[in-house]
């Protein structure tokens, strides 16, 4: 009885059920068609002596060329090396901070004088919707030799006779870099866990001070676990853009001097390609970089479902 | 219920199909060549209607050379508007992401109305007429019609543009910087280079002189601690420096070759080439004379020379601390904003010193032009009325409008033809950032010259109308009023009137003429082309590592690891090349086909 009412149904709108699904999955598999597939057709330029200007069709063909030009000398082999040791150790940094807004949110939501809280975490957030052009204005405002307020500071208190120039030295500039980092997106990234931690039993936090729980014991047997979910799957995602690192925080704050420390892979591909006008070559490492990547990931699911039993693919 | 439901989606459907159908051919529109619509586009404006002022026509000015974007204002805007009914927005690469936006203008297929090319621009301008992005200025008679300045003053220019770039036929631009004729340096009272230095300062030192460059450090060393502070009370350096404008290499390290009479044709290539004589120097030669810039450099600053901020500050920073008397020290002649007449008359300013083993590098004037070059956009709106315009800048009336503003405003003829200043031009020349009246167009002088060109004519051609160079600094009604105590002091010393004076007496100069290469410009293969941007990031990141190195052993073993670097990445190979070019200019030149 009940199929047939369907079948009919169908019949009289003309579509089973099947196709409707399908069309409604449709729209979105035609946004990922065209934003995620069709820049694809870009690697075409890594085959080819790309000029800007020009069809391709006009251009000469030259296969695997700049694919072999990557590892075409020892020093060219040494670049490459360079670039990626920067990219994995500016990653691996940022994954190794990735507990300090678990720490951080935790530690927040034990504030209870709720203004402090809240102004606490106003001012944290905010960083993250600072561009990082104007975080470097700021960095200048603050270090630059001629007016910075560090340098001045220095100076009228007489510890320093002849200004330094804190932004051009590449002592501890991976470190520094990942202080920026974290400055920026400490507060942001720590709302999700706040989330987490909204939604915990407050039932078991009861029952763990009745038993006498002090205040940090409630934390690590309670607040952890119970964040730990969250945790993780943020973590496999980031290993995932392990490579990706982007590359506005290091091309604003690239300079002559510490360029060779923080040239990741991706300011590595645009002062290459756009910077140098070596448009292919710049298009074949990239495609190399998706390929590492893709091995990323399924490493990391791998990994994960080894050790958690369940993977995210 | 559900049949609406349907059909909303089957309607989203339809949009969403036809919105990726569309999508497919972006990149398609960018890749079919530009070439085809291009006739259609520039085709009836040019044949059929001919000249037609009626509407305000904003000329879409891609620039390469300069250093303002945006509308161009006050009084030239005011010429643009009241004789073509024209205004120039102006796009300039350097101000907006350098040759990343190039490489964007150059994938949208379209360059603007009006595309001025900087240096190194051989391959630019050979690439873009590939695409079909630049106009041909003898389509539709465009040139014959409109542009009779250029065919009756400037045939060599046009036959050099042809040479280089039109296989011989087609003429697509003109170079910056014309000459009626080739006589001598095109340069006014001050050369390019100097070196430049505190007068004042120096003088009260007693005017040592110097053999070498090396030789002024211990002296600026003495001016640093005579004058420890600037104007506002900031600490002074001999040098300031910037690195925005470096390509390749470090671009004030490339300044002392311009100091012993050799440039590299700012082709960035890493090989210097002698203005004169058949002559080359690599830029990675040990002990050469990039090697020995580098170590100018780093010695200054461990004496405590160099401003800390060089590496992160730009032109404009450096400007205003040359202006605050912060900077004791400058390769250029035009970085010379200290000279105010506040200051001048106390004596102070920054005056030419030289030292005896200079030889500074010249251009000659040229008929050809320099390489940049100002050409018509394949997708411009109204060629006509561009050619029209630039018929006009090129003319007599239009450079001497072009360097001095409008007749009447900053100069007037005076008695047999010749130019005078007026009071406003006066004080203009003595501050060029004085206001003008509103019937001028209003604002700063200094900021409404015109902003779409590096230099039409060379400002040091003589006019065919007032017998005298356009440079309102070589008048003579000029050089009899432009004197002040501290240039009185320098005249005297030196024995010249100007520093260019002293360049020509003492035979100092090496003239590089622009030569004429029968084969055309040659155009550097992609590889090459990627062997450079490498290795050029190398060369200049390892140049500014060496310049604030530890110690002496810290900067030879940067430089030889710059070397191997360099080398390893295919060097010798961009070296090859070049040095090829050069011998074919020397072998110009040779035959005497360089003007």
């Amino acid at each position: 009885m009940n199929t047939t009412t369907v079948v009919r149904k169908a019949t009289r709108h003309g579509l089973p059920d099947k196709y409707k699904l399908f069309l409604m999955a449709l729209p979105f598999i035609l946004l990922v068609l065209v934003f995620s597939y069709g820049p694809l057709f870009g690697w075409a330029y890594a085959f080819f002596d790309y000029r800007p200007g020009i069809p391709l069709d006009a251009q000469s063909f030259v296969g695997l060329k700049w694919f072999q030009t990557l590892i075409s000398s020892p020093v060219q082999r040494q670049e490459v090396i360079r670039v990626m040791t920067n990219t994995i150790v500016m990653s691996l940094l940022n994954i190794a901070c990735s507990v300090l807004p678990v720490a951080f949110a935790v530690f927040l939501s034990e504030i209870k004088v709720g203004w402090y809280k809240k102004t606490v975490q106003i001012l944290t957030t905010l960083p993250n919707f600072i561009s990082w052009v104007l975080v470097y204005s700021f960095a200048y405002a603050l270090f630059n030799t001629n007016n910075g307020f560090i340098n001045m500071l220095m100076k009228s208190l007489g510890v320093l006779e002849r200004p330094i120039n804190f932004l051009a030295s590449p002592d501890h500039i991976w470190l520094k870099m990942c202080l920026w980092h974290i400055w920026k997106t400490l507060g942001w990234s720590s709302i999700m866990y706040l989330a987490a931690i909204a939604g915990i039993d407050q039932e078991l936090y009861e029952a763990a001070r009745i038993d006498g729980a002090g205040r940090f014991q409630v934390i690590w047997h309670i607040t952890i676990p119970g964040i730990m979910e969250t945790y993780f799957v943020l973590l496999l995602l980031s290993i995932a853009n392990f490579i990706s690192n982007g590359m506005e925080q290091y091309f604003v704050f690239q300079n002559p001097m510490n360029r060779n420390k923080i040239e990741v892979l991706d300011l590595y591909v645009y002062n290459i390609g756009l910077g140098g006008g070596s448009f292919s070559y710049a298009t074949a490492v990239s495609i190399l970089k998706s390929i590492v990547s893709l091995t990323l990931l399924f490493v990391a699911n791998g990994l994960s479902k080894v050790i958690r039993g369940n993977t995210i693919l | 219920m559900k049949k609406t439901i349907a059909l909303t989606l089957a309607l989203l459907l339809a949009l969403l199909l036809i919105g990726c159908t569309a999508k497919p051919q972006t990149p398609a529109t960018t890749d079919t060549p530009p070439k085809d619509d291009a006739p259609t586009a520039t085709a009836p404006a040019a044949a059929d209607e001919g000249l037609n002022m009626d509407e305000l026509y904003t000329v879409q000015v891609f620039s390469m050379t300069s250093n303002y974007a945006g509308i161009q204002p006050g009084w030239f805007a005011k010429i643009l508007k009241d004789k073509f009914n024209m205004e120039h927005n102006i796009i300039a690469t350097n101000l907006e992401g350098g040759d990343s936006k190039l490489a964007t203008m150059m994938a949208s297929g379209d360059l603007g109305d009006l595309v001025v090319f900087g240096d190194n621009s051989v391959d630019t301008i050979k690439n873009a007429i590939d695409a079909g992005l630049l106009l041909d200025w003898n389509d539709n008679d465009l040139l014959q019609t409109y542009g009779q300045t250029f065919l009756q003053e400037f045939p060599e220019a046009l036959e050099y543009n042809k040479a280089m770039f039109g296989n011989g036929e087609k003429v697509y631009g003109i170079g910056y910087n014309v000459s009626y004729d080739s006589k001598g340096p095109n340069e006014g009272t001050d050369m390019i280079w100097g070196p430049y230095i505190r007068w004042d300062l120096y003088e009260a030192l007693g005017c040592p002189e110097f053999t070498t460059l090396e030789e002024f450090l211990p002296v600026l060393k003495q001016m640093q601690e005579m004058c420890p502070t600037s104007d506002t009370g900031k600490p002074t350096y001999a040098f300031s420096m910037w690195s925005d404008w470096d390509n390749t290499h470090m671009m004030f390290a490339k300044q002392y070759g311009a100091m012993h009479g050799y440039n590299d044709g700012d082709t960035g290539n890493l090989l210097f080439i002698n203005g004169a004589e058949p002559k080359y120097e690599s830029f990675l030669e040990e002990n050469g004379m990039y090697y020995r810039s580098l170590k100018l450099f780093y010695d200054a600053n461990q004496m405590g020379l160099v401003d800390p901020d060089s590496i992160s500050q730009k032109n404009a920073d450096v400007t205003a601390k040359i202006a605050d008397g912060q900077v004791l020290f400058s390769y250029f002649s035009w970085v010379t904003g200290y000279n105010t007449p506040t200051h001048t008359a106390e004596g102070k300013g920054m005056y030419m010193v030289p030292f005896k083993n200079e030889k500074v590098y010249s251009y000659a004037q040229s008929t050809y032009g320099g390489i940049r070059t100002t050409c018509i956009g394949a997708k411009a709106k109204d060629p006509v009325r561009l050619m029209d315009f630039l018929n006009w800048v090129y003319s007599d009336e239009g450079t001497m409008t072009y360097y001095n503003g409008p007749e009447g405003m900053a100069w007037n003829y005076g008695e047999e033809g010749k130019p005078e200043l007026t009071e406003l031009g006066v004080q203009i020349y003595n501050n060029s950032t004085t206001v003008i009246p509103d019937e001028w167009g209003g604002g700063e002088y200094e900021d409404g010259r015109p902003k779409f060109s590096p230099g039409t004519v060379t400002n040091t051609t003589v006019s065919k109308v007032t017998g005298e160079p356009f440079l309102n600094k070589l008048w003579t009604s000029v050089l009899d009023m432009d004197t002040n105590p501290a240039l009185e002091n320098w005249r005297e010393h030196m024995g010249v009137r100007t520093a260019k004076d002293y360049f020509v007496k003492n035979n100092l100069l090496s003239i590089y003429k622009v030569p004429f290469l029968p084969d055309g410009a040659r155009m550097m293969s992609q590889d090459l082309e990627q062997k450079k941007a490498t290795i050029g990031q190398i060369v200049q990141e390892y140049s500014w590592r060496m310049v604030f190195a530890s110690s002496e052993a810290e900067f030879d073993s940067l430089w030889s690891e710059m070397r191997d670097k360099a080398y390893g990445l295919g060097y010798q190979e961009l070296l090859d090349w070049t040095v090829e070019g050069a011998e074919a200019e020397f072998a110009a030149r040779e035959a005497g086909l360089n003007q």
